[in-house]
């Protein structure tokens, strides 16, 4: 079994590097230390808040993961069983927090992380989750919101509680920026599905139709994050001005999520694999503002150039 | 031998299956035949395991545990991205030989060293069905194999068929083309109203077209004669 075992984590490696390629050695030589200095910086921060806060760090990406993965049922087909498969990805994925977390002097709670996390795939596969679909909420959006819709028919269970989370715990000073970095995760994924080109057909300038989503979408998101603002600035009064940032961060993933979806867009895919871009753009607008603000206005470009497929 | 018996499928209030009755045996392709929603793939799913049964049992001889008895092709099956063809194949055929692989790349014209986005829909298919063919698994299901197949893709298909079920395995193949089962299958078994209306065998297959009929709405005539005028 082991060796099948290493035959899968060899190919999940391979496809890593893939990306990397596709990435570019210069983007990867900024975007890999841009990581681990946030990955540092959110160690120090959540380890001041609660020591054991740290396993945050482990559980939320890992469980938002988990609960969104649709190779269930090719995972079955492989020989060795689905938890180990999960039990070694989530392990071998969460070793630069492990890495960081120790050389942060945290080491005690590495042992922590990855026993969670290999009880963590003995957590029932989501299928209820996907199929159980809240119409209600996703009945209540604009039809324009279509892809909003989506999102909540499919992770419910992940956007509300955190939503909520956030509300409840509103009153500490890095709840709303933390819970902005993970809805950017659900922003994500809310624009990596492919609609019909009729859809976009609608309208005779493409710019037109790009513009249309923004404003609505922007629209949508801080009216759902306005509960949100008001609280930190009851909170958090004498640090309101940090409320820019967070806001400019939440728009620009946003622009990021849209751009990035039409400028891939092929009506032969059906999803966009927006994931790990999403990750390095949110590393440079946190680290690099202009230069995400350049990469958006080339895909801008990019996308509106009549001659673009 | 296969068996569902007694099984009652819902998601969250709706009933999809409800004490549905099949038996499948080994050496037969059987069909499942029903109109899009009739819960083919509800029922594909369930015997996979992959939704739980609110009552009843699946069982394959005698044994309920069917995680590596069943190999499952799906009508819109998944693939990593950054995967080449050859890589998704290597991983299913852990017991099979890597000159297998070679021949079902010659006879379906695959390019498997290309990354499997770069395929077509029909290739993807293809592909998928390769996979699920590789993991020589005493049942097979395969829901709707034909969409999205070309000419030779479908030919080869029924041959396959036909070839697995000389080797003693249980194929279940799922459609709405009456055509594609009545071609294929040895008993046809049609879905409707959340259970098996009937089940026929092949002597008996000049019965679907009435069978069928009775499916339809009585008044869709009137709707159509009303929509063209």
């Amino acid at each position: 079994m082991f060796k099948y075992l290493l035959k899968f984590i060899v190919f999940r490696t391979n496809q890593l590097l893939r990306f990397c390629k596709e990435l570019g050695l210069i983007r990867l030589l900024i975007a890999i230390p841009l990581f681990f200095i946030f990955l540092f910086f959110l160690v120090e921060v959540l380890s001041r808040i609660h020591p054991l806060a740290i396993l945050i760090l482990y559980i939320i990406p890992i469980g938002f993961f988990h609960l969104s993965r649709q190779d269930f049922i090719f995972l079955t087909h492989l020989k060795p069983d689905i938890r180990v498969l999960h039990a070694a990805e989530y392990n071998i994925a969460t070793l630069p927090v492990s890495l960081v977390a120790a050389s942060a002097g945290s080491y005690w709670i590495v042992p922590i992380g990855h026993l969670l996390l290999t009880l963590f795939v003995f957590v029932p596969a989501p299928k209820k989750f996907r199929k159980h679909a809240n119409k209600d909420l996703a009945q209540w959006l604009p039809s324009d919101l279509f892809e909003w819709r989506t999102m909540f028919r499919k992770y419910f269970w992940t956007a509300i509680p955190s939503y909520t989370i956030g509300l409840l715990l509103s009153f500490h000073l890095f709840t709303l920026p933390l819970l902005v970095f993970y809805w950017s995760s659900l922003i994500a994924y809310t624009f990596s599905h492919i609609e019909p080109r009729e859809f976009i057909e609608q309208y005779s300038v493409k710019s037109a139709f790009i513009i249309d989503k923004i404003k609505n979408h922007s629209a949508f998101l801080h009216t759902f994050f306005i509960p949100h603002y008001i609280l930190f600035t009851i909170f958090n009064f004498e640090y309101v001005y940090i409320l820019i940032p967070i806001i400019l961060f939440l728009q620009t993933i946003l622009l990021f999520c849209i751009l990035f979806k039409y400028y891939h867009f092929n009506s032969s895919n059906r999803k966009i694999h927006n994931e790990i871009p999403m990750i390095l753009f949110s590393l440079l607008t946190i680290f690099l503002f202009p230069v995400s603000i350049t990469i958006l206005y080339n895909y801008w470009r990019k996308i509106t150039f009549p001659y673009h497929a | 031998m296969l068996k569902t018996e007694n099984i009652t499928v819902s998601y969250e209030t709706s009933i999809v299956l409800k004490n549905l009755y099949l038996s499948f045996y080994p050496g037969e392709v059987h069909g499942i035949l029903g109109v899009n929603g009739s819960g083919k793939t509800t029922l594909f799913r369930t015997i996979c395991g992959l939704l739980k049964v609110d009552q009843g049992i699946i069982a394959y001889d005698n044994h309920s545990d069917l995680s590596k008895k069943i190999a499952y092709l799906e009508t819109e099956p998944f693939f990593y991205p950054y995967m080449r063809g050859t890589e998704y194949l290597k991983l299913l055929s852990y017991d099979s030989k890597t000159s297998d692989i070679r021949l079902w790349r010659d006879l379906f014209k695959i390019p498997l060293d290309n990354f499997i986005e770069t395929y077509s829909t029909g290739m993807k298919k293809k592909l998928a069905l390769i996979g699920v063919l590789l993991l020589d698994r005493p049942v097979i299901l395969l829901d709707e194999p034909h969409n999205g197949l070309d000419l030779e893709g479908v030919s080869y298909l029924d041959r396959i068929l036909s070839e697995l079920k000389k080797k003693g395995k249980i194929v279940i193949v799922s459609s709405h083309i009456v055509e594609v089962l009545r071609k294929n299958c040895d008993k046809i078994s049609l879905l409707h109203n959340r259970n098996v209306k009937t089940t026929l065998e092949n002597s008996d297959f000049s019965m679907l077209e009435t069978e069928i009929s009775s499916f339809f709405s009585n008044s869709s005539d009137a709707i159509i004669k009303q929509l063209f005028g």
